[in-house]
C-alpha cells in the first residue's frame, strides 16, 4: 500500500477508534519511519495513538512527536 | 466593561479532570461569564459529561455552553446536555440567554453550527440527497442562530458557536478542511444581529483572531489555539455595534 493511503487510513482510525478519538494528529512517513505529530490533552492520549500505530504498522519504526498541551494559568486579556 | 471568558475543545474525560480547575477557581476575579465553545467531551458520553460538570460546574460566574461534534459522537447529546444543565451549565442550541453583569444585560446566542464552507467556495444544495441534507443542516443551524440572536433583549450581544463563522480564524488549517470547519452562513447571522463578539472552537490548528465581513471580532478559543485555561475579552458596554449590523437594522 502506498504511504499516502496508509497515512489516510491511520488518520481516519485516530478519529474513529474509541481509545483515541483524536482528529488533530498528523501522520507522515520519513523513509522507513512513521512520524506522529500534533497536540493532545494528556499523556494517556498520546500513548493511545502510539499503541494504535504499533498495532496497525507493527513493522514500522515509530517516531512519536505528539505534544501534551499544558492547561497552564490564565495569562492575559484582550480589550476589544 | 463586560469581561467574557471563553474556551473550547477541552475534550474532558477522567484522565484530564482537574487540569483547568485551579484557574477556574479564580475566574470570578477575572471575568463576568464563561463561555464553552463545544467539544467539551471526547465521545459525547454521559460519563464524560460528568467530568465536564465536575470541572466547569459550581464556578463563581455563569457558565454558558454549546456542544461540539465530539459531544454528538455517541448519539447521546440530550443526555450530555442534561448532565451539564444539572451542574448549572446552560447549554445553548439555537437559543439565547441573558446574563446580568454589573447592571448590564449580556445576551448570548448559541448554536453548535456545522460545516459547508465559506462564501464563494461553499457547498450547495444540489445533486445527491446526501449533499442537500448536509447543506440543509447548516442552513437550519444558521437560521436558528439568527433567531437566537435577534430574539435577545440585551445591551451587549455575543454569538457562541463550535464551528467557525469565518475563514480568518482557520488560518493554519489545511485549506481542504475548511468546508468541514465552518460556514459563512453563521457569519452572516452574526453580521445581521448587532453582535459585539463571536466566539468559536473546533479548529485546533487555526488562529485566534479574525473578523466577519461586517467587522465583528471573531475569536477561535479552541484550547490548542489559546493554550491557556480560558481567554478573557473585555467588551466596552458603551460600544456601538459594527457597521454590518447597523446596515441591516436600517434596511
Amino acid at each position: 500500500m502506498h504511504d499516502e493511503y496508509r497515512a489516510a487510513q491511520l488518520r481516519r482510525l485516530f478519529a474513529e477508534d474509541s481509545e483515541v478519538a483524536e482528529l488533530g494528529i498528523d501522520i507522515t512517513f520519513r523513509g522507513t519511519a512513521v512520524v506522529l505529530s500534533g497536540d493532545v490533552a494528556s499523556r494517556d492520549r498520546c500513548l493511545a495513538a502510539e499503541r494504535l500505530v504499533r498495532q496497525e504498522l507493527p513493522d514500522c519504526e515509530l517516531v512519536n512527536e505528539i505534544k501534551v498541551i499544558a492547561a497552564g494559568p490564565a495569562v492575559d486579556e484582550e480589550v476589544l | 466593561v463586560i469581561r467574557v471568558a471563553a474556551v473550547g475543545d477541552v475534550h474532558m474525560d477522567a484522565d484530564v479532570v482537574g487540569r483547568f480547575r485551579p484557574a477556574l477557581d479564580e475566574i470570578g476575579e477575572r471575568a463576568d461569564v464563561l463561555l464553552l465553545a463545544g467539544d467539551l467531551t471526547r465521545h459525547g458520553t454521559a460519563d464524560e459529561a460528568t467530568c465536564v460538570a465536575a470541572e466547569f460546574g459550581g464556578l463563581a460566574v455563569p457558565v454558558l455552553a454549546v456542544l461540539g461534534n465530539h459531544d454528538h459522537h455517541a448519539g447521546d447529546a440530550a443526555k450530555v446536555t442534561r448532565v451539564l444543565e444539572q451542574a448549572g451549565i446552560v447549554v445553548l442550541e439555537g437559543r439565547g440567554t441573558v446574563v446580568r453583569c454589573d447592571g448590564v444585560r449580556l445576551g448570548v446566542g448559541g448554536v453548535k453550527g456545522f460545516g459547508g464552507g465559506f462564501a464563494g467556495r461553499c457547498a450547495t444544495a444540489f445533486g445527491e440527497a446526501e449533499m442537500k441534507a448536509f447543506v440543509h443542516y447548516t442552513e437550519v443551524s444558521a437560521a436558528s442562530l439568527d433567531a437566537a440572536l435577534s430574539g435577545l433583549d440585551c445591551d451587549v450581544r455575543v454569538a457562541l458557536t463550535h464551528y467557525a463563522p469565518v475563514p480568518g480564524t482557520l488560518d493554519g488549517e489545511p485549506l481542504e478542511l475548511y468546508p468541514f470547519l465552518g460556514s459563512y452562513l453563521l457569519g452572516q447571522a452574526i453580521d445581521d444581529n448587532h453582535v459585539s463578539l463571536a466566539v468559536h472552537g473546533h479548529a485546533h490548528a487555526g488562529t485566534e483572531r479574525a473578523a466577519t465581513p461586517g467587522g465583528v471580532p471573531v475569536r477561535n478559543v479552541a484550547h490548542p489555539v489559546i493554550r491557556q485555561p480560558y481567554r478573557v475579552y473585555d467588551i466596552a458596554t458603551n460600544r456601538q455595534p459594527r457597521a454590518g449590523a447597523d446596515a441591516r437594522a436600517a434596511s
